[in-house]
């Protein structure tokens, strides 16, 4: 079923350069999704607006059939997605167990384990963590939130490659069996291999490259 | 997680952030409230001051619409009514009049009850055995209270009593001439009028005898002294009842000049009332206001108040001051702060959490830490208020200044409305952007 949905959606910076020339696509839950492209093609820029962080100069972002620019992005970002950065993106003031609960009034303890942190490494600041285990952190607090889908920058961009393996699963794990929608925008081979349907974003366009 | 759970956790891991701004509110509510205590004490002290000295106004003949009379040999004088014992009576009587006051000045001796002078008090031998040496200068009083060197406290009464309008032979001279001459309260004198001194033919010596009864000190300094005259040396001046001076011109021929005053100072309770007061006596009937001028006289008050006046003034540009400077002070703090804290504002918002929850956020945060720094204020302004105020004004008494809690209601209330427009302002430059340029700034 159709979760997420463009219609037509275009997007210039500055009202100059069209870096998005009516992308159109239609995405569900429980598949993991890969958007390939180029450096500066608009990958980040249609996360973005797929997250409600910015909003199309023409065309609509749909969920479940209404537009998020309707029922408010700020809505649309604290109840329906949840986001994956490459740089983590952790509150550093906060250990792991807090950053997880700032999304969910769920104990985050269990989450934590589940993606590998051990109990003590819970209560550390998170600048204390390695790369892998902050990005661990964030797919956490991302899982915890309970939104239907996953929007991940790049999340394996900065971690060596067994960890960027065990992020895959994770994320593959996430769309397969809790039914989420994963949106991963990647210049990773292995992790575009992984995905369920693969899109390639080229001048603007974007195309279902398989599924 | 709620907003109050964020803001105090960062308020506790964030220590060094904290401690500054925990130390720059403590700084400026400090010196705010001690600048507060300290301009109440220099309210109350005005307001006692103005008790003390009050205001006054002055009754005297206006010689102006007196007529001419000629004395023979191309001579003449001004014939005017003086102002009588009936009208003093009259005036007092006006609702707001506390006290009042005529002089009849006169340049007497002082002797003991044989008729031995006592030598005068002056720094020069010019004045030895010209007669002069043994004048002092006779002030004729009702209520030696209100005189103006006494209002003005250039003298201050040391001993004994002042002289009212029921004194008969009771007067008051300074510690310096009663040291002088081994004089102490409850002496016996003569006032000795020598026949010379009245410039009358056969006006005879005459003397009454009186009773020290009191005893002022000097604190005005007096300059020129070595070459005044001896009666005009402050510690020659010599206090007496009315009735005392007014029988020592029993010489002058013209009864009305005999028992009547030049001018006669009026003192009231209040001299924000002194013009109400004034307009009350010009509408007495019996008395003939065409002969008589009546001025406005609050001179001590103002002088004196004068003082106290320019250091609120100070004291209020000083608070003024401080809480332009505190306030630029924390928001250019917040507003670094915030730009630090640009990666957290992205992030936060990508949760979909709201600006409107955000700016509370930083209100809460510089709440958590100015309610400890306000308190503490409180105890460190109860301290140093004495110590402010004693070097703004030394006229002021450390232990009249007090920080109240009305003073300190003020503070909080203002510190509030002060720390909620810094946050405000400090955020405007990086809430104007979007979550994305946010996020696309932090990366």
């Amino acid at each position: 079923m159709c979760i997420l949905e463009l219609k037509n959606v275009q997007y210039s910076y500055n009202n100059k350069k069209r870096i998005l020339k009516g992308v159109s696509a239609q995405m569900e839950q429980g598949k993991l999704y890969a958007i390939l492209g180029p450096s500066g093609c608009g990958k980040t820029t249609l996360l973005s607006l797929l997250g409600g962080l910015d909003s199309p100069g023409v065309g609509q972002i749909l969920y479940k059939g209404q537009d998020i620019a309707g029922t408010g992005l700020a809505d649309h970002r604290k109840n329906h997605v949840a986001f994956i950065f490459q740089s983590y993106n952790l509150i550093d003031y906060l250990t792991p167990r807090e950053n997880v609960a700032l999304t969910s009034k769920l104990p985050p303890l269990p989450i934590l384990e589940r993606l590998g942190l051990r109990e003590e490494e819970t209560r550390r600041n998170v600048l204390k963590l390695s790369g892998g285990q902050q990005q661990r952190v964030a797919i956490a607090r991302a899982l915890a939130s309970e939104s239907p889908v996953i929007l991940a920058d790049e999340p394996t961009g900065s971690l060596d490659e067994d960890t960027a393996g065990d992020i895959t699963e994770i994320l593959k794990d996430s769309a397969h069996r809790m039914n989420k929608c994963v949106i991963v925008v990647t210049h990773s081979g292995e992790l575009a291999d992984q995905a369920d349907v693969v899109f390639r974003l080229k001048r603007g366009v974007l195309m279902q490259n398989r599924s | 997680m709620n907003l109050l759970k964020r803001a105090g956790l960062y308020t506790l891991r964030s220590r060094g952030r904290t401690l500054l701004l925990f130390a720059v509110l403590l700084l400026a509510a400090t010196f705010v409230l001690s600048g507060l205590s300290a301009m109440e004490a220099s309210e109350n002290t005005s307001a006692k001051l103005r008790g003390t000295t009050g205001a006054s106004f002055t009754v005297e003949r206006n010689l102006s619409t007196g007529s001419m009379n000629s004395m023979g040999g191309g001579m003449s004088v001004i014939q005017q009514e003086f102002v009588t014992d009936a009208m003093l009576d009259e005036i007092r009587k006006v609702e707001g009049i506390k006290g009042y006051t005529a002089k009849e000045i006169g340049y007497y001796n002082l002797t003991d009850l044989s008729g031995n002078p006592y030598r005068m008090i002056y720094d020069t031998s010019l004045w030895d055995d010209t007669d002069l040496d043994y004048q002092a200068n006779v002030i004729g009083s009702f209520f030696t209270e209100y005189d103006e060197l006494f209002l003005s406290q250039a003298f201050q009464l040391t001993q004994g009593r002042h002289i009212t309008d029921q004194d008969e032979d009771g007067i008051i001279i300074s510690e310096d001439l009663a040291e002088k001459h081994g004089l102490s309260m409850g002496d016996r004198v003569l006032i000795y009028r020598p026949d010379w001194v009245t410039g009358a033919v056969n006006a005879g010596d005459k003397s009454v005898e009186a009773e020290i009864v009191g005893m002022f000190r000097i604190l005005a300094s007096q300059e020129d002294r070595s070459s005044m005259a001896p009666y005009n040396i402050y510690e020659n001046y010599i206090f007496a009842p009315m009735c005392v001076t007014k029988s020592l011109i029993d010489w002058v021929d013209d009864e009305a000049e005999r028992e009547g005053y030049e001018y006669a100072d009026f003192y009231v309770d209040d001299p924000e009332q002194l013009e109400s007061i004034i307009r009350s006596v010009q509408e007495i009937d019996s008395i003939n206001w065409n002969n008589f001028n009546v001025t406005v006289n609050d001179e001590v008050y103002e002088r004196a108040a004068g003082s106290i006046s320019n250091t609120t003034i100070l004291i209020r540009t000083l608070i003024i001051v401080i809480i332009v400077i505190s306030a630029g002070v924390v928001a250019l703090f917040l507003s670094f702060w915030l730009k630090s804290r640009l990666r957290e504002t992205g992030i936060l918002l990508a949760m979909g959490i709201t600006k409107t929850a955000l700016v509370l956020q930083h209100m809460a945060e510089t709440a958590l830490t100015a309610v400890p720094a306000f308190g503490a204020a409180w105890f460190a302004s109860r301290w140093s208020a004495g110590w402010i105020t004693g070097l703004f004004e030394s006229g002021i008494a450390a232990g009249t200044a007090a920080v109240s809690e009305w003073d300190f209601a003020r503070v909080c209330a203002g510190g509030a409305l002060i720390l909620s427009a810094a946050v405000l302002l400090s955020c405007i430059p990086v809430f104007r952007y979007k979550p994305r340029e946010i996020l696309s700034m932090m990366e």
